[in-house]
């Protein structure tokens, strides 16, 4: 699971949870990718990413490689540095073991070989 | 990029799974009718390149990874069936692909309360089940792809073809709905287990306009 991916998931779906995000990263196992710089792509997904959660993400992995500003920085679009830097926290960060933690109920969706496991039991839902 | 180069760059993924579950509808797009589909989708409409794409119902994963052969910026790939993930990962891993990410995750009545993918993807490229076993289970997938994305390209029987318009038109999402090909699927390739010989099933390639289309 990228940091992109976190960004996307939610347990809202969970019978009686209205604040179920971001999901609460556990990670036991974390994996560094290499993948293309493409700046293109982060300039168009920045916008739709809620910041907020993207950066309290990238602080739960408590990993110094792994940093970027509190608040989105004004154009953005130019600063090649601060693009790389969310290339790499967004797109070559894997949690590959671990749990993501509701942060209403409490309740785990296991991460493993790098798959979060979202699915629900019918009696949660 | 020549449909040929498609189709035999896919040719070369494992679909191979010793566990097949009927329940869940589980064949696989045969590369030839995967190539087909995602040349047309960037030739003609240009939903690829340069898009953020969401698989739903992965399986092995050859929308996704023909997707981002395509280029595609990224692409989410969601199943509810773990051990057809293993799959796509050995698909993932072998053909060293980064951006793309799978989910186990469920399409029911309830998915659409968690869709914080609303506005985030531009592309949804899906073969869901055709609903033989589970009664509705493609027009959920419809109904889920068309609120989060901007189009929506979904593989149906054309056996059925009037009704299926009829209901995917009344989403309330829903803009535009058009069979854009006529395409022929050769079941028994892919789903070997079946006891009757399946012959050929004719199947509509349907291009869905949402009403976030316009809005980028
Ligand atoms: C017809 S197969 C297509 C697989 C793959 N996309 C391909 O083109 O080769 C449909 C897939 O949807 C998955 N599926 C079935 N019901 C589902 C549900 N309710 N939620 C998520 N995935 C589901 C099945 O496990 C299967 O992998």
């Amino acid at each position: 699971m990228l940091l992109l991916t976190h960004n996307m998931l939610t347990s809202n779906c969970i019978k009686g949870v209205s604040n179920g995000y971001p999901l609460i990263i556990k990670a036991t196992s974390i994996k560094k990718l290499e993948s293309d710089f493409n700046p293109e792509f982060l300039i168009r997904m920045i916008p739709k990413l809620d910041w907020s959660a993207f950066y309290k993400a990238t602080l739960m992995l408590g990993d110094a490689e792994i940093s970027i500003p509190e608040k989105l920085i004004d154009s953005y679009e130019k600063d090649s540095e601060f693009l790389k830097k969310v290339h790499h926290a967004l797109l070559e960060v894997e949690v590959v073991e671990g749990d993501l933690e509701c942060p209403e109920s409490g309740r785990k969706f296991p991460i493993s070989s790098g798959i979060p496991n979202m699915l629900l039991k019918e009696d949660e839902i | 990029m020549k449909l040929k180069h498609i189709e035999q760059y896919l040719q070369q993924l494992t679909f191979n799974f010793s566990n097949p579950k009927v329940h869940l509808e589980q064949y696989h797009t045969p590369p030839h009718l995967a190539a087909t589909i995602l040349h047309t989708i960037q030739n003609n409409y240009n939903d690829i390149d340069g898009k953020t794409v969401l698989d739903l119902g992965c399986g092995s994963g050859i929308l996704t990874f023909g997707s981002i052969l395509l280029g595609a910026d990224f692409c989410f790939a969601l199943e509810c069936d773990k051990e057809i993930l293993d799959i796509f990962i050995d698909n993932k891993n072998e053909f060293e692909i980064t951006n793309c990410d799978a989910i186990l995750f469920e399409i029911n009545e309830k998915s659409l309360d968690s869709s914080v993918f609303k506005q985030k993807v531009d592309t949804v490229i899906m073969n869901p089940p055709f609903g033989t076993r589970n009664c509705g289970i493609d027009l959920a997938f419809v109904q889920y792809a068309a609120d989060i994305s901007k189009v929506v390209y979904s593989l149906h029987k054309t056996s059925t073809r009037e009704s299926i318009l009829k209901k995917i038109q009344a989403f309330k999402n829903v803009e535009q709905v058009d069979v854009i090909a006529e395409m022929k699927y050769d079941l028994n390739q892919s789903y070997k287990f079946h006891k009757k010989s399946l012959h050929d099933i004719e199947v509509d390639l349907l291009r869905i306009i949402t009403s976030d289309y316009n809005n980028s």
